[in-house]
C-alpha cells in the first residue's frame, strides 16, 4: 500500500480505511503474533494482540506521515507481540534470591547450542513442508501449525472436510519420510 | 494450542522464515475478518482517548521540561562556607581596628576589604537562609519518608490486587458461574459453547467490600499515574474501563454470563460480592498464580528505585531512578511532588519533572550503589 493509496484512505471514510488495511495487512500481523504467541496463549488472546496492533496502527495512519505502511504494522506487531508474550509466560517464571544458595549455580534459560540446531532443523522442515506442493503443504501448516479443524481448512481451500483429513494423513506420512530420509526424527 | 509436534520448530522464526509461513497462512476467514476489525475499532477509540487525555495533562504543565536540574548542595558546604565567612569577617574588623590604634592616620580605604565583606555578606545571607533551613529540614525528613514509603507501600497493594495472587484465596468457599459463549457469523448458524468458571473467597481483611477495593485501586494504582484529579467515566479511557472489569459487576451462584467470543475480559469480573463476602475469579490452572511472596519480589526487585528529595512541613519530592548496572547509559530519573492536604499526603504524578543524568548519577551513588538499597 503506496503513501499515495493511504492518503485516499484518509479522504474517505474511517471505517473503509480500517478496513483496506485489514484487508491488506491482516494475515501478515497475524502471522507475525501467532508465531510468537502460539506456545503460550490461547487463539483468543492472539486476536486481542492483533486487535491492539491494528487500533495502534490506525491511529498512526490517521496522524499522518506514514510513508511505508507495512513496515510500521510490522514493527507495531513485533513490539506488542513481545509485551504480550512477557506477560502472558510472566507467570510461569521462577524468582530466585541473590542470597540463595543455588543461585551461582542456576543456567540460563537460552542454549545457544539448541538454538542453532532449532534454526536448522526449522528451514529444513519449511523446505520439506514446500516441496510437498499445494494444497498439502497449506494444509498441514494450518492442521499442525495453526490448529485448525478438518472443516476450516476445507472452507480455505475449497474441498470437503473428508478429503482434507485424507489428504492432510498422506502429506504428514510424506513429510515424516523425508524427514526421516535426512535425519530429523521426533 | 497444542504442544510438542515438530511444527513447533516454527515458532520464534526470524523474518526469512517467516516469509515461508506467511506464503503457506491463508487470508483471514470472513469471521475473523470482521471480529478483529470489532474489537480493534473499540480499543482504538479507547487508545485515542487516553492520548488525548495525556497530551491535556501535559498542555497543563508547561513547565514539565527535560533537563532541568534540581541541584542540593550538600550540606557540610555550607557550614564550611558559613564558617569561612565569619572568620574573614572578624579578621577583617579586627585588622582595621588594630590599624586604627596603631596610626593617627585615617584607616585605610576599605573599598577591597568594603568588596569582600560585601561579598561575604551575600554569601553569610544565602548561608544562613540555608543553614537555618536546615534543622526544619531534618525535623520533616522523618515524616517524610514514612509518607513516601507508605505512598509506595500502597501502590504495591492496589497493584497486587488485579494480579494473580493465590494468598488469600479460601478455595473451601467458591460458587460457579456459567459463560455462554456464542458467535455467529451472518447467515450461519452460531457456534455455542457453554462452560463454567469459579469463584472463590477473598480473605484479605483490609477490604470490607468491593467498594473498598475499589476507590483503594483508583487512589494508589489509577491516580499515581495519572494524578489527583483522574476521575473515573465510563468508557472514557482504558483504566475506567478496567476499573469496571476488575470490580463493577456482581455476579452470583448459577447466574449465567453472555460472551460473544471475543469480549470475554469485558464481560467476566475478577471480582463480585456475594452475601455481604468478596469473591475472586480464580484459574483452573493454579500454576497461572503466584504467591504474595513472590509478587513482592519482583516488586521490590525491579529496577526502578524511589529516593526521598527535598522535604517540608507540608511537601517533599520523590526521585524515581531506574538503574541498570548493566547499562549505566540508560540511566534516567524523574522527581515527583508531595504534598499535604487536608491533612492527607497526595502524590501529584502531573507535576513530575525529569532529572538530569549527573543527579541520577549521584542519587544512585548515595543510596543505591553504597548503601545497597533496594
Amino acid at each position: 500500500m503506496t503513501a499515495e493509496e493511504i492518503n485516499n484512505l484518509l479522504q474517505g471514510s474511517p471505517d473503509e480505511m480500517y478496513r483496506a488495511l485489514l484487508k491488506e495487512l491482516g494475515r501478515y500481523v497475524y502471522v507475525i503474533v501467532f508465531n510468537k504467541l502460539r506456545s503460550c496463549g490461547t487463539n483468543e488472546d492472539v486476536e486481542e494482540c492483533v486487535s491492539d496492533v491494528f487500533a495502534e496502527l490506525f491511529i498512526a495512519v490517521e496522524d499522518g506521515n506514514v510513508q511505508d505502511v507495512k513496515a510500521l504494522a510490522g514493527t507495531i506487531a513485533r513490539r506488542r507481540t513481545i509485551d504480550t508474550f512477557r506477560k502472558l509466560s510472566a507467570s510461569g517464571r521462577k524468582t530466585v534470591s541473590v542470597d540463595d544458595e543455588e543461585f551461582p549455580e542456576l543456567v540460563d534459560a537460552i542454549n545457544v547450542e539448541n538454538a542453532s540446531d532449532n534454526n536448522e532443523v526449522r528451514r529444513i522442515l519449511i523446505n520439506e513442508i514446500n516441496a510437498l506442493g499445494e494444497p498439502d503443504s497449506t494444509i498441514l501448516i494450518q492442521k499442525f501449525y495453526y490448529n485448525r479443524t478438518s472443516a476450516e481448512i476445507a472452507k480455505t481451500v475449497r474441498m470437503t472436510a473428508s478429503s482434507v483429513r485424507s489428504r492432510c494423513t498422506r502429506a504428514m506420512e510424506r513429510l515424516r519420510t523425508s524427514l526421516t530420509a535426512i535425519g530429523i526424527t521426533r | 494450542m497444542n504442544k510438542n509436534n515438530i511444527f513447533d520448530f516454527l515458532e520464534n522464526s526470524e523474518d526469512g522464515d517467516l516469509e515461508m509461513i506467511y506464503r503457506l497462512t491463508p487470508e483471514l476467514s470472513d469471521e475473523q475478518f470482521e471480529r478483529i476489525l470489532t474489537m480493534s475499532k473499540k480499543r482504538r477509540n479507547i487508545m485515542k482517548k487516553s492520548n488525548e487525555r495525556n497530551i491535556k495533562m501535559i498542555q497543563k504543565t508547561p513547565d514539565t521540561v527535560s533537563g532541568v536540574d534540581i541541584y542540593k548542595r550538600p550540606s557540610w558546604t555550607r557550614i564550611l562556607a558559613t564558617a569561612a565567612s565569619f572568620v574573614l569577617l572578624a579578621g577583617g574588623l579586627a585588622f582595621g581596628f588594630h590599624l586604627m590604634r596603631k596610626s593617627d592616620s585615617p584607616a585605610p580605604p576599605l573599598s577591597s576589604d568594603a568588596q569582600s565583606t560585601s561579598n561575604t555578606s551575600t554569601t553569610t545571607t544565602t548561608s544562613i537562609v540555608t543553614t537555618s533551613t536546615q534543622p526544619a529540614e531534618d525535623t520533616y525528613r522523618a515524616e517524610c519518608e514514612k509518607a513516601m514509603n507508605e505512598i509506595e507501600r500502597n501502590k504495591g497493594e492496589a497493584y497486587e490486587l488485579i494480579a494473580h495472587i493465590s494468598d488469600h484465596i479460601d478455595m473451601n468457599d467458591t460458587f460457579e458461574v456459567n459463560v455462554h459463549d456464542s458467535y455467529s457469523d451472518p447467515g450461519t448458524e452460531p457456534i455455542v459453547t457453554n462452560s463454567q468458571i469459579t469463584y472463590a473467597r477473598y480473605t484479605n481483611t483490609k477490604f470490607g467490600s468491593l467498594d473498598e477495593m475499589r476507590d483503594f485501586y483508583i487512589e494508589y494504582a489509577v491516580k499515581y499515574v495519572w494524578g489527583p484529579d483522574w476521575e473515573y467515566t465510563s468508557g472514557s479511557d482504558m483504566d475506567s474501563h478496567n476499573v469496571e472489569r476488575y470490580f463493577d459487576t456482581r455476579v452470583q451462584p448459577g447466574d449465567t454470563l453472555n460472551t460473544n467470543s471475543w469480549d470475554k475480559s469485558d464481560i467476566i469480573p475478577m471480582y463480585t460480592e456475594y452475601n455481604g463476602k468478596i469473591y475472586k475469579l480464580v484459574a483452573k490452572d493454579s500454576a497461572a498464580f503466584m504467591t504474595d511472596a513472590e509478587y513482592w519480589e519482583k516488586e521490590n526487585n525491579s529496577d526502578l528505585y524511589y529516593i526521598l528529595g527535598d522535604c517540608s512541613a507540608d511537601a517533599f519530592d520523590i526521585y524515581y531512578v531506574y538503574y541498570n548496572p548493566d547499562a549505566i547509559e540508560e540511566m534516567y530519573g524523574r522527581a515527583v511532588p508531595v504534598k499535604k492536604e487536608n491533612g492527607k499526603w497526595v502524590r501529584d504524578n502531573t507535576l513530575q519533572k525529569e532529572i538530569s543524568v549527573e543527579l541520577c548519577r549521584e542519587l544512585c551513588e548515595k543510596h543505591i550503589i553504597n548503601n545497597q538499597m533496594s
